[in-house]
């Protein structure tokens, strides 16, 4: 019985290590060759696309990329977005946001938008678009719940893939700086031997740090 | 049966019973931020009807058996939110017939439809909202210039630990926020607006508005 536990345990632990790997593949165009640095005292906000009617980009991705890029910069302001956001109403809800950086340009003829993103100081705009989805899952875990006691069995495994795209603005120049696409895959696993063991390729989180590297490549 | 597995197990009977609940009392909170708009020099007169204060969605069906939400207090809210950002100024009035030299122009909002959608009922991982507003637009003394309708819409992930309440909450409180900001930015390019305005105020002063 031991033998066949430590047996279980190696399995799992060789999943660990060889599965739940994910890969993330970026990709990245700039508009132009020029450097595009920012000063210390300017911002940077990074904001979530919403008007696919057929998904919508996590809130916690684009927090995510946010948080990444706050602690890498130094001396530069990065502004959450819902902060942002709820500043500018109505200016960039989902269904009123500039989509491209003429009609930013339109909206800093108005005089109270203007005045806000020179209060906010802002350098460039960070547009992300994109979802995580889990593509395929196979297997099946049973549990049981008895006065006895509790207990699952069984193996489950499931692929995400995470597809994002960043579309940087520079204010300063109004003009697309570049983009920058994160495309992670990953598979995860659980095994469930009375005790459910999430073995989970962190898919999403990949895709986040590898994106936010890339705006910091892009910015600095 | 011992009383700690007894309780664990009438735990989840309660989540299993409260997840496939087929009614719904929902009271909605939400707030709209304060708007950055600028003001059109104007007086408006703003009259809230029977509907406007009194809708309530409420739902029996099959799958709804008995479903009430309730964003009375909300929509309120909204209005009075963003109306005095838009306007020089803003008074409540009682009927949208008066010839009052202090009002320039009359809103009577009224809610025409409200529609939800949970996630197993449109095969996605959204919870949506609709609300369909028409705005009687007056002259003083109660001519209409215009019946204007927009719809906000709002939607909202499903996620772990959130419950259809809290999910049709947030979803309602994004249409809310969406219908306040077509109101704000779209107001002034109602055709039969744009015209009246162009006779009521200094075009050179406010170009985009004429």
């Amino acid at each position: 019985m031991l033998n066949k536990f430590i047996k279980l345990l190696i399995l799992i632990g060789i999943l660990a290590i060889s599965g739940c790997k994910s890969t993330t593949v970026i990709d990245e165009y700039r508009e132009n060759t020029s450097t595009t640095i920012m000063s210390e005292g300017e911002s940077i906000v990074v904001l979530g696309r919403r008007n696919n009617s057929s998904y919508e980009t996590e809130f916690d991705f684009v927090e995510c990329v946010g948080r990444s890029l706050d602690s890498a910069l130094n001396g530069i302001n990065v502004i959450p977005e819902q902060s942002f956001v709820d500043s500018m109403y109505p200016y960039f809800e989902t269904s009123k946001a500039p989509m491209d950086v003429q009609n930013l340009d339109r909206l800093v003829q108005i005089p109270e938008v203007a005045n806000k993103l020179n209060d906010f100081k802002v350098r460039y705009f960070v547009w992300i678009d994109g979802f995580t989805e889990t593509t395929d899952s196979t297997g099946a875990i049973s549990c049981t719940v008895a006065p006895t006691g509790a207990g699952c069995f069984g193996f489950a495994t499931w692929d995400d893939e995470a597809n994002y795209e960043a579309v940087i603005w520079d204010f300063k120049d109004l003009n697309l700086s570049g983009k920058i696409s994160a495309e992670s895959s990953g598979t995860s696993y659980l095994p469930a031997v009375i005790v459910p063991i999430p073995l989970l390729a962190r898919v999403q989180s990949s895709a986040c740090t590898s994106m936010a590297s890339q705006i910091r490549g892009f910015i600095q | 049966m011992s009383e700690k597995a007894f309780n664990l197990f009438f735990c989840g009977l309660m989540v299993f019973v409260a997840g496939c609940s087929k009614t719904l009392n929902l009271q909605v909170e939400s707030e709209v931020p304060t708007p950055l708009a600028s003001r059109l020099p104007l007086s408006l007169g703003v009259y809230y009807n029977e509907n406007f204060l009194n809708y309530v969605f409420t739902e029996k069906s099959e799958v709804r058996e008995d479903w009430t939400i309730d964003n009375r207090t909300s929509r309120i809210t909204m209005f009075n939110e963003i109306l005095p950002t838009m306007f020089s100024s803003v008074n409540k009035i009682d009927s949208p017939n008066i010839s009052d030299g202090n009002v320039d122009i009359i809103l009577e909002p009224e809610v025409l439809d409200m529609q939800v959608a949970l996630p197993e009922e449109t095969h996605t991982d959204m919870f949506e909202a609709w609300i369909k507003y028409g705005i009687k637009i007056y002259n003083p003394g109660g001519n209409l210039l215009t019946e204007w309708q927009l719809t906000g819409y709002g939607k909202t992930h499903t996620a772990m630990f959130k419950n259809k309440e809290s999910g049709l909450n947030t979803a309602i409180t994004m249409a809310l926020r969406d219908l306040g900001a077509k109101i704000i930015l779209d107001f002034s390019n109602v055709p039969e607006v744009k015209n009246w305005l162009s006779t009521k105020i200094d075009c050179s002063e406010h170009p985009g508005l004429c």
